[in-house]
């Protein structure tokens, strides 16, 4: 987020980064790779590790209530 | 033997050339460029480096990917392209993005100098619990007897209505909150009870000319309520959960 952002934990930003990245936003292709004649798209499907959002709750409470 | 570079695709922009000031280095160091797509741009980069199995790259990368966005969403429209999208070459790139040329259009049109703001709001579960009025939950069972077929499915009824009240609850709960925000957002998506705790979810398209609105909005809104939920509020993003391509 830019330096506007009102909550800088790193947690959950890396959380609100990877929720958004990853699905959302243009998306040309799913989880696969396509080799077709005219088109080369390699999706490399990285590992990444999904955290839920339940895991976000566990930074709740002051951290969220922060003084903007 | 050095490792023929492919194409990383970072978001899709609304100029066709890029800013001379803009320097920031790619995933993996790479440089930085535009593919240029009739008006608009595709941001892209060089790509090599390939350590798919390290956490700390991983999370250097999509780190690095957010960072490139943002930078540019500070002088331009963006549309985000998701993370790790990956083309052989530069002419396979623009071959893939031409054919959504018009969906891309559209949706800069919508979004131009919009931003979006995240909001998380959490209630206190078993406070909410006791505030719902359990007679009239229970008071009248369907299910009549005893038996322990009997008793597990009015255990299972029980637990279907106690969780259709929370959910009529959490929609209430969050009218309440939207009507802070509504009269100057483009347009937002709510998310209900996502889980036990986190009630609301929602995401909030702003233009840029609302942002102090929108944060005198949220004071107002965590003064009025800030003793009953906690709130998690994010931004400002690139609009991702506002981009609708027609597949």
């Amino acid at each position: 987020m830019s330096n506007e952002t009102y909550n800088k934990s790193e947690n959950i930003t890396i959380l609100e980064v990877l929720d958004r990245i990853l699905d959302k936003g243009v998306v040309i292709s799913g989880d696969i790779v396509i080799s077709c004649a005219d088109i080369d798209l390699i999706y490399l499907g990285l590992k990444v590790l999904l955290t839920s959002v339940e895991t976000m709750e566990s930074f709740k409470l002051a951290r969220f209530n922060e003084p903007t | 033997m050095e490792i023929a570079a492919e194409i990383y695709v970072y978001c899709i922009i609304d100029d066709n050339t890029l800013d001379r000031n803009f320097t920031l280095e790619g995933i993996g160091g790479g440089e930085v460029f535009i593919l240029p797509l009739n008006y608009l741009g595709v941001i892209a980069g060089d790509f090599r480096v390939k350590k798919e199995n390290d956490p700390n790259y991983i999370k250097e990368c999509a780190m690095q990917h957010e960072k490139i966005i943002e930078s540019l969403m500070e002088k331009y429209t963006v549309l985000p392209v998701k993370f790790h999208t990956v083309f052989k070459d530069k002419i396979s790139a623009i071959n893939a993005f031409q054919k959504h040329y018009s969906d891309f259009e559209d949706n800069i049109k919508k979004l131009r100098n919009k931003i979006e703001y995240s909001l998380k709001v959490l209630w206190n579960l078993k406070e909410i619990q006791k505030d719902i009025d359990l007679n009239s939950l229970y008071g009248k069972s369907i299910i009549d007897g005893n038996s322990e077929s009997k008793n597990y499915l009015k255990l299972k009824f029980r637990k279907y209505k106690q969780r259709e009240s929370l959910k009529e609850s959490a929609k209430t709960r969050a009218d309440d909150i939207s009507k802070y925000f509504d009269s100057f957002i483009a347009d937002k998506k709510l998310h209900i009870l996502q889980t036990d705790n986190l009630f609301l979810s929602a995401v909030y398209l702003i233009d840029k000319k609302d942002i102090n609105s929108f944060k005198e909005a949220f004071d107002n809104l965590k003064k009025d309520m800030g003793g009953k939920y906690d709130f998690l509020l994010t931004g400002p993003w690139p609009p991702y959960n506002f981009i609708t391509l027609k597949r």
